[in-house]
């Protein structure tokens, strides 16, 4: 679910890098749809493949100003699309070929009827489409990315980092301390131990 | 926000979620002092530990889970608090406003896990707009107003934690709650 109906469920990362009253929305615009989303391209054999799309319409081939822009906010989506071939497709076709041979298949020949397979299955694939939505509150600078699978964060961070040039930590237990405390507080938040409520 | 801070922040990450555990005990001993109502600096709000609490051993990989009803107030999840567990996620109600006093309550609710100050499936007031943008902007002041209320308790609790004497004071008081019942 994203922002817009249902329960809420997200990372929260601290944007850091820019100057709230002093952004330029067109340069940032450019540099999201320098990022946006390209379809896998299967003749290179990628099974995988994402990038930034747009808040309302993922299939729309650029971010819209429009759709991005509101008050303190941008909203966008991160889409991901990946080819994933199935288990019992691939064990069909590594049976019919093994029933080829006149000998026991050895793992290195497997391997080889492995990739055969997929390259001959995964041109007739149709990829699975997930997005993930965005928003940002660049007053605040927090950017709230709605999924908390730790592989797709991990993509996504790298890819904003990338193609933003600005810095995503991850709002967390010292992290978020760190927005509510001073620098004074802040040594003493580093020097505690864990008290006798949470150790032996 | 964590830029030109005297104090390496980066290096904390991932090794200070004790302060969320104490947290949540905190949170849970403070929710039961005025059933419920906290005073925060800008604010009054009242806290519930809501259907769902789970606790964990320190050591070991034994968990306790209470579902439905109002397990913070169950004997059994205090015994559990008492023989050394500790809370590992729970759900968690805020609501703004006194109903006694006629004025309009604002609820959220979410799970919280004390791992990395998690906090997910987060349920907020309704919103009875249509228009597109209208409606973000209203989820996003009430997600944000969220976050307020977190930072606030846990700025409330950090000013007690950090400094020794009133945090010794705190402990015995804490202690004594886990040990009633």
């Amino acid at each position: 679910m994203g922002i817009i109906s249902g329960g809420l469920t997200f990372k929260a990362y601290i944007v850091e890098g820019y100057d709230f009253r002093n952004i330029n929305y067109e340069e940032w615009l450019d540099k999201l749809n320098k990022g946006k989303f390209k379809a896998i391209n299967k003749e290179k054999s990628e099974k995988e493949s994402f990038g930034f799309s747009d808040s309302k319409d993922i299939f729309l081939e650029e971010l819209e100003f429009r759709n991005t822009f509101y008050d303190n906010y941008i909203h966008f989506n991160f889409r991901r699309d990946t080819l994933k071939m199935q288990k019992s497709v691939i064990n069909h076709y590594i049976k019919e070929i093994e029933k080829t041979f006149t000998k026991k298949v050895t793992k290195r020949e497997l391997k080889e009827i492995k990739a055969r397979a997929e390259a001959k299955y995964i041109r007739e694939l149709y990829p699975t489409i997930a997005s993930y939505e965005i928003i940002w509150n660049v007053e605040t600078g927090i950017l709230y990315f709605f999924t908390q699978s730790r592989a797709v964060n991990d993509k996504f961070t790298e890819w904003f980092e990338r193609n933003m040039e600005l810095e995503l930590t991850e709002l967390e237990t010292a992290t978020f301390a760190a927005t509510i405390l001073n620098d004074e507080e802040l040594v003493q938040f580093d020097k505690k131990s864990p008290s006798s409520l949470v150790s032996i | 926000m964590l830029e030109n801070r005297s104090i390496d922040i980066k290096n904390m990450i991932g090794n200070k979620d004790f302060f969320a555990r104490e947290f949540l005990i905190w949170l849970w001993y403070s929710s039961e002092l005025d059933q419920g109502h906290i005073k925060l600096k800008d604010d009054d709000i009242t806290v519930f530990i809501e259907d769902k609490l789970v606790l964990e051993e320190l050591l070991g990989d034994q968990e306790d889970l209470f579902k439905g009803g109002v397990p913070s107030e169950s004997p059994e999840a205090k015994y559990a608090l008492r023989s050394g567990k500790i809370i590992k996620e729970c759900k968690i109600k805020i609501i703004k406003g006194n109903a006694s006093l006629s004025e309009q309550q604002f609820e959220w609710i979410f799970n919280f896990k004390a791992n990395g100050f998690n906090i997910s499936g987060i349920k907020l007031p309704s919103v009875d707009v249509k228009d597109y943008k209208e409606k973000l902007r209203q989820r996003m002041m009430f997600l944000e107003e969220l976050y307020d209320y977190l930072g606030a308790l846990y700025k409330k609790f950090l000013e007690t934690r950090l400094v020794k004497s009133t945090w010794d004071e705190e402990l015995l008081k804490i202690k004594e709650w886990i040990g009633n019942d």
